[in-house]
């Protein structure tokens, strides 16, 4: 596919979500399965928006990157802000506990890496790079 | 992201349409605000049109649920954000969130508006 090129804006998340839903589609995955990588990739999209660039008030692009192999659908997302690995937040507290006494912040990083059948990341080149893997169903 | 209102005798109902995420996820919370201001805490959302949302809007629901519940005329009555028509892909979220055990689910916006 091709690659999208995306500023780091909260407007950028449809466009990027179109893209992962049209690259779920080439891949063949269920419905479920794109919702999940949709969502994933929402996450982190939307983290690398809030914090790596609005509230340190840089500007800068976010490029998504998908690559259909013969077994897997991977979804990249590179970016220049400060490294953040999203793997180090710790996960969200007991979810049994009741509302009122929980902490729900890492929530959505929570639903990234749960959500994916593989997450990666590695900072190369002064680069954040968050990878994405979904499984591609057998083809009939 | 597109949110219908419908206001019934006791109860108010927001149909939501589309994307709720981090962009839109405030246009919800403010739709939700409007109401606890004018005393309206029976709420329902009917979402068998949502297609999508991401915590920012779970955190919107999270925040909402506390608020109506903290409404009350007795013991047993008081106010309440309840579910309909979940689309399966968002209750698998709702599932993996622990949401399903905090909010009242129902099938459809007939059932919840009646639930209150």
């Amino acid at each position: 596919m091709h690659v999208l090129t995306v500023p780091a804006d909260l407007d950028s998340l449809d466009a990027v979500g179109k893209y992962v839903v049209e690259a779920a589609s080439q891949a063949g995955l269920d419905r479920k399965a794109a919702y999940r990588l949709r969502l994933a990739v929402d996450e982190i999209m939307t983290n690398i928006i809030n914090y790596g660039h609005t509230e340190v008030g840089l500007t800068g692009d976010v490029i998504v990157r998908a690559a259909i192999e013969a077994d897997t659908l991977t979804i990249i997302l590179e970016d220049r802000a400060r490294p953040f690995d999203p793997r180090e937040r710790p996960e969200p507290e007991d979810l049994d506990r009741p509302l009122e006494e929980r902490n729900i912040g890492g929530l959505g990083v929570y639903l990234a890496l749960k959500g994916v059948d593989h997450f990666n990341y590695e900072y190369v080149d002064q680069m954040n790079r968050n990878i994405f893997v979904m499984y591609r169903p057998l083809q009939a | 992201m597109n949110i219908d209102h419908r206001r019934f005798n006791r109860v108010d109902l927001l149909e939501i349409a589309g994307r709720v995420d981090a962009a839109t996820a405030v246009q919800l919370k403010q739709r939700i605000d409007a109401l606890f201001d004018e005393g309206r805490y029976r709420i329902v959302l009917g979402c068998s049109k949502l297609e999508y949302i991401s915590s920012p809007g779970l955190r919107v629901l999270i925040e909402a649920r506390k608020r109506a519940r903290e409404w009350k005329i007795t013991d047993l009555e008081g106010g309440d954000i309840r579910i309909a028509g979940l689309p399966p892909r968002i209750k698998e979220v709702f599932d993996l969130t622990g949401f399903t055990s905090l909010f009242e689910l129902y099938n459809d916006t007939i059932e919840a508006v009646g639930s209150f």
